[in-house]
């Protein structure tokens, strides 16, 4: 799989606060990638960069093998939801959407096909010709979302994109990403732990500017190589409540056949099974990389 | 290229079409207008007192219609003496003078309502976008020249429909409550000082979409741009005063080249050549303050 994003020793510094440090790691395409941190870890810094907004003090960006962002480069191939970007209030979602689906440089004979699409994938099909003045909080980050979404681009950064949004509307967004999977890359920023592992197959975590750990989604949290056996009550003599199995890299086994080996073996004790988890939670994960952290 | 000049013409259509939806940039157009409007109220005024003075002069009766008396009051030179200082000397409004009156009087309200409202309008504009961070919705779109230089249309454009409508004003206004007015030769002369006038005002806009691009604040924008429309005079007078021989009068000298409220008077010629250059030297003036800003704009993080 070839990389859709390569950054390498990104600094950025904003006064004496160095917001990026060394910053390094890589976004395989078509994956959905999550970037995480705690708060000024730098991880908008990161997609402003990334976007061309900012520029870096040193380091260097390759995007969908076309160096760092340029807009006539990558013209029509990356999509950005900002944070905090309001939108123009005086017109419609369709009006904004027409604009900025021209100069994106998508045709006439494509443009409004182009924007139903993202705007019914965003629910927002009813309310297309109305102000943005007159539109909720959620529903305003949802055209931010179809904004990102307009014109199917190779790469979509989307900073908090489900922020703001109820748990239904939500729910729908994290399936519509789902379903760009393999055909978009998509890098993802959130707070939202349980949200990413969920949807993401990949996750960068940073702190105080540094990537501190990547890699597939599987593979950091452990899903791949352990498993937690919780037990119930009575607990047969010399088990405690919970049996965590953790495969070596030289087990030959998968993590399936130690399962069942090892569950079969305590049934044999006489031991009730309450749960099988595979792996630890991403955010135990999380909080234990940046443990001490502080923003 | 091709496509830069695309991108400009989007961002100035996405420009034009979100400011006239704006309640503010409404405002500002019912300003105008009211400051048009009100020219010609005034003009009618003035030329109905001097007709009244003349018909008492001449034992007539007194005139309840104003423009019925005109020609003769152009004949013995009150209009032209009115015209003179305004439009630089008296050669200058004697040849101006076969045109449509109310026209030129229009022309000059014109001239000094329509950089003040596109020093207004243009002055917020980038910064206010820089601040929402609703420009990076375009920055992720095109280049920053293309923003920039659309906006620059966009702007210009607003204020070519402001001046139209101003003209359509004008010259309803004149036809009902003048008489004498003919309505082609009006509607001529009053389109010519309307495009002159968008000529005149490319400086202004210039100079303050420069300042939006340069300063992040639209408040701080705006108050710079202002100022500098302002001071233009005094500034323009201290330069004249300090210009001469020497390294600081020489510098002087050459800074009052780009202060654009010392060429008013070029664009009332009716010689050509004259006008061309002074449309050309608005333009280069233009371009030099805009690419002040884009410099500073080009290089910053949004």
């Amino acid at each position: 799989m070839t990389d859709a994003l390569t950054l390498r020793s990104l600094n950025k510094r904003f006064g004496k606060h160095h917001a990026l440090a060394d910053l390094s790691f890589t976004v395989p395409a078509g994956s959905i990638c999550g970037l995480i941190g705690p708060n000024g870890a730098g991880k908008t810094t990161t997609m402003s960069i990334i976007a061309g907004f900012l520029s870096p003090d040193s380091g260097s960006i390759d995007l969908l093998g076309l160096g760092p962002f340029d807009p006539v480069k990558h013209a029509g191939k990356v999509g950005i939801l900002p944070q905090d970007a309001e939108l123009p209030t005086a017109s419609t979602p369709r009006q904004l959407l027409a604009a900025w689906g021209r100069l994106q440089g998508i045709t006439r004979s494509t443009l409004n096909p182009a924007i139903e699409r993202v705007l019914g994938e965003v629910l927002l099909g009813d309310r297309a010709d109305a102000r943005i003045a007159t539109l909720s909080h959620g529903m305003r980050r949802r055209v931010t979302v179809a904004s990102a979404l307009l014109g199917e681009p190779a790469f979509v950064l989307l900073d908090e994109p489900t922020s703001g949004l109820d748990p239904a509307q939500a729910h729908h967004l994290r399936d519509v990403l789902a379903g760009l999977r393999g055909k978009t890359t998509v890098l993802i920023s959130s707070h939202n732990l349980a949200e990413l592992e969920s949807l993401c197959d990949r996750v960068v975590v940073i702190d105080h500017g540094r990537c501190v750990r990547e890699g597939a989604m599987s593979a950091v949290t452990g899903a791949d190589r352990e498993v937690t056996i919780t037990l119930a009550d009575p607990l047969p003599a010399g088990l405690t409540g919970s049996v965590v199995l953790r495969l070596t890299a030289d087990d030959p086994r998968s993590l399936a056949e130690a399962t069942s080996a090892k569950l079969t073996e305590l049934l044999a004790l006489g031991a009730r099974i309450h749960e099988v988890r595979t792996g630890s939670s991403l955010e135990a994960r999380v909080l234990a990389d940046t443990k001490g952290s502080k923003p | 290229m091709m496509r830069a000049v695309l991108d400009t013409w989007w961002v100035a259509a996405y420009e034009l079409g979100e400011a006239v939806r704006t309640r503010l940039f409404q405002l500002v157009i019912l300003a105008y207008l009211g400051g048009i409007g009100f020219s010609v109220w005034l003009f009618t005024k003035i030329l109905g007192e001097a007709e009244n003075r003349l018909a008492e002069t001449l034992g007539v009766p007194a005139t309840s219609h104003p423009g019925a008396m005109l020609p003769q009051l152009l004949q013995n030179g009150d209009v032209r003496d009115l015209l003179a200082p305004i439009v630089g000397g008296t050669s200058a409004a004697d040849a101006l003078l076969d045109q449509p009156a109310l026209g030129l009087w229009v022309g000059i309200f014109s001239m000094g309502l329509l950089p003040a409202v596109l020093v207004f309008t243009a002055s917020g504009t980038v910064s206010a976008e820089v601040k929402s961070r609703s420009i990076r919705f375009l920055l992720v779109r095109t280049g920053r020249l293309e923003i920039a230089a659309g906006k620059l249309l966009g702007q210009l454009l607003l204020g070519a429909v402001a001046a139209l409508l101003g003209v359509g004003l004008a010259w309803i206004l004149g036809l009902l409550m003048m008489s004498g007015n003919p309505p082609v030769d009006l509607a001529v002369t009053l389109l010519t000082r309307c495009a002159w006038s968008c000529l005149f005002s490319l400086p202004f806009l210039g100079l303050a979409l420069g300042s939006s691009l340069l300063i992040g604040s639209p408040n701080g924008a705006r108050v710079a741009a202002t100022l500098a429309f302002f001071g233009m005079p005094a500034l323009n007078a201290i330069l004249t005063f300090k210009a001469g021989p020497g390294f600081v009068g020489q510098v002087c000298d050459l800074l009052t080249l780009a202060i654009p409220t010392r060429y008013w008077n070029e664009f009332w010629s009716t010689d050509p050549s004259v006008l061309a250059f002074a449309s050309g030297r608005s333009v280069l003036l233009a371009v030099v303050f805009f690419a002040v800003g884009f410099a500073r704009f080009q290089r910053r993080d949004l």
